[in-house]
């Protein structure tokens, strides 16, 4: 019944948490792939090339290596740990991170395996379509996979029942409620365009 | 084993290779701190004092703030050996940099033998110190700071070298070694300001640890102890006086926060230091952009290679896996401890203050491809050609930004232009009897000193005029490019270039 308790509390701080991006039109532009900026980038980097050899700079400043690269750029933006505490609360990225732990060590089920794939390979859809679907609705697909991830972590962590794993839950819900009063005293977010 | 030591000196080989190469030439150019440090150590060498006459200071006064000695002397013996070059002055940390992964190799070789009985049994993490030691022999992180006179390269080589030497007396129980080892982490905080945080609570750590361990060698951890206390008295000492925080407050991350509300201030302070330590664990610092300062990386890269990032993951889950091993508890210390004081800083996430992190990220990030490689033994032939080919295309591709990208398009991070100024300062000094310079040029007296300008020039505003009383008197005004912008340049008789492909002008010699 506790662990019942302790779940349905992480879910609301999580809940408010994503509820800050409601007023949110996009997320800002280093989550998103431009083919535009690259080629830009393509002939500066060319440009400082004078002299070399036509093989290096083929080798080093092409299109399908710099590509990979801003996808690669785009996609590490999607963990970085600021990023992921304002999208779903230090609750919710200790409860991801635990799963994680759990997924390697064989402890949950293996069909979460699934689910955990799906949550690395959802930013890629955001990167490279952007698509023309409400910004709700593609949230909803980015961090449905990581609330249910750190609802299973949290679960499994919770289950030998001790004061210190208690305590880390209650220190990290303050943590969390610390964090959501410091992001509403911020004018401005880093990681969205309203 | 024989060779194990073999591909041991043909890393350092490449270590200094890639510290060494041309290093007077890139960067290009000493900038100001480099010069600062190298000239008030040769002056102290030369005369037994500093720029500001003091005699053989303990801190160096230099643009409002005190700097920690070790590197001050180190680069000031080198200049007073080998002259006063672009190569003596980056001579110390290129080559304790190099010495660095030969240090972080046999550390952990020792680590490895506490260990082996219980923790890593597999055949395969005998390699593991050399993959280490490699790993940070090509890091983008650990060279990039190494070919610049930088003090936390120093700090960082102390440090490492106290916990070899700690593990050796873990290994030996001889005094001799805990001593030594206290005395290279009291040295640290003559060295870099960010290890007067780290280096007390790790000494406190390990203070601790023996205590547990070795309690009937007591005797050995008081005697260490209050010879370590005694020898950091002067830094405690200078670190609460207003010239010992001067830096501190210069890049306090709270500064904004002076005239907040108090509730305002219970709520941001502790969110504004978590906001920042996290900072120093985003992919996007690591592996993305650095720091996005000039001299810190190259612009567009991480401070680490991208095909890291997976095997760092890796080998955190390998060492957390075997967290009470005393490998996964020295990599977590440090994990822990490194960004620790740099966090209270602005900007963070800082590349150069929180260096110390790449020490456990390469530990990790070999423990990550080991443990790839034990768990597809069979197929390790496939693994290591794809691998290898990964690891030396990234490499080729850093090399190449670093020698041809980063040398033109961060030039003038650097002190680029600098040296070219005074050294035609000095073709015309001894033709004019006064000579100006414009404020806005960041040219500071330091490179006019070190380069031995005779004549040192007056700093002046750019709307500067020839007062009437210096009529009959000739005037050398040395200001930034106006070329293209509509003024007479008959008046002009020389420039100053800088090496960059269009060899833009930086100043130009204006005769009054």
């Amino acid at each position: 019944m506790k662990r019942k308790i302790i779940i349905f509390t992480i879910a609301a701080l999580e809940l408010i948490f994503l509820g800050q991006w409601l007023s949110c039109a996009r997320l800002a532009d280093q989550f998103h792939f431009s083919p535009f900026d690259l080629s830009l980038r393509l002939i500066e980097a060319i440009h400082n090339d004078g002299g070399m050899s036509l093989f290096i700079v083929r080798l080093f400043h092409n299109k399908f290596l710099g590509t990979a690269i801003d996808i690669y750029n785009n996609y590490a933006n999607y963990w970085d740990f600021a990023f992921l505490i304002q999208l779903f609360s230090f609750v919710g990225v200790f409860g991801f991170l635990c799963s994680i732990w759990y997924i390697f060590r064989g402890k949950l089920a293996g069909r979460i395996w699934i689910l955990f794939v799906v949550s690395l390979l959802m930013p890629i859809f955001e990167i490279i379509l952007t698509p023309h679907m409400s910004f709700i609705l593609r949230l909803v697909f980015l961090t449905g996979p990581l609330l249910v991830l750190s609802f299973m972590g949290w679960w499994k962590f919770l289950r030998k029942e001790n004061a210190f794993r208690y305590g880390l839950f209650i220190a990290l819900e303050m943590l969390s409620i610390l964090w959501l009063f410091s992001v509403l005293l911020q004018a401005n977010s880093p990681f969205c365009l309203k | 084993m024989k060779y194990v030591r073999l591909f041991l000196v043909l890393i350092v080989l490449l270590a200094g290779i890639l510290r060494f190469y041309d290093i007077q030439n890139v960067p290009p150019g000493l900038y100001i701190d480099e010069v600062s440090s190298a000239y008030n150590g040769y002056s102290v060498f030369k005369t037994g004092k500093d720029e500001h006459g003091v005699k053989y200071p303990l801190w160096f006064e230099a643009f409002g703030e005190y700097k920690m000695p070790a590197l001050v002397y180190a680069t000031g013996l080198s200049t007073f050996l080998l002259g006063k070059s672009e190569f003596a002055v980056r001579l110390p940390s290129a080559l304790l940099g190099t010495l660095t992964v030969l240090m972080l190799y046999f550390l952990l070789e020792k680590v490895l033998l506490l260990d082996r009985e219980n923790f890593f049994k597999e055949p395969i993490y005998k390699y593991l110190p050399l993959l280490s030691a490699f790993l940070l022999a090509i890091s983008p992180w650990h060279i990039q700071f190494s070919r610049g006179a930088f003090d936390a390269i120093l700090a960082l080589f102390f440090y490492v070298t106290g916990f070899m030497l700690f593990a050796d007396y873990w290994e030996k129980n001889k005094f001799i070694y805990l001593l030594s080892s206290f005395l290279m982490f009291s040295l640290t905080l003559y060295t870099y300001n960010a290890y007067r945080i780290t280096s007390i609570l790790t000494l406190l750590v390990l203070t601790i640890l023996q205590v547990w361990n070795f309690s009937n060698h007591k005797k050995h951890i008081l005697i260490s102890g209050f010879i370590a206390i005694l020898l950091m008295i002067p830094v405690v000492q200078f670190s609460l006086t207003g010239a010992g925080v001067a830096r501190f407050a210069q890049t306090s991350a709270f500064v904004d926060l002076k005239n907040s509300f108090l509730m305002e201030k219970i709520v941001q302070y502790p969110s504004i230091y978590i906001k920042n330590y996290l900072s120093y664990f985003s992919p996007h610092f690591l592996f993305v952009f650095g720091d996005g300062i000039g001299r810190h990386q190259i612009p567009g890269w991480g401070v680490l290679y991208r095909w890291m990032w997976p095997f760092l993951l890796l080998g955190i889950y390998g060492l957390l896996k075997n967290s009470k091993s005393f490998l996964a508890r020295l990599t977590g210390l440090l994990f822990l401890l490194a960004p620790l004081s740099a966090a209270l800083t602005a900007p963070s996430p800082h590349s150069l203050r929180s260096l110390l992190m790449v020490i456990p990220v390469v530990i990790s990030v070999a423990i990550g491809l080991l443990f790839l490689f034990n768990k597809f033994w069979k197929k390790r032939f496939i693994l290591g050609i794809v691998m290898g080919v990964i690891i030396i295309f990234e490499f080729a591709f850093y090399l190449h930004y670093y020698y041809f990208h980063y040398t033109k398009v961060n030039i003038l991070d650097w002190g680029a232009g600098r040296k070219e100024i005074v050294e035609k300062e000095k073709k015309y000094e001894n033709n004019y009897s006064h000579i100006m310079i414009e404020n806005e040029l960041g040219i500071t007296y330091i490179y006019f000193l070190f380069y031995d300008a005779k004549k040192m020039p007056t700093p002046v505003d750019s709307d500067w005029r020839k007062p009437k009383e210096w009529q009959n008197e000739k005037v050398l005004f040395i200001r930034r490019s106006y070329e293209g912008k509509g003024i007479s340049t008959k008046r002009i008789i020389d420039r100053a270039t800088i090496p960059n492909q269009n060899n833009d002008v930086v100043a130009e010699f204006w005769e009054l």
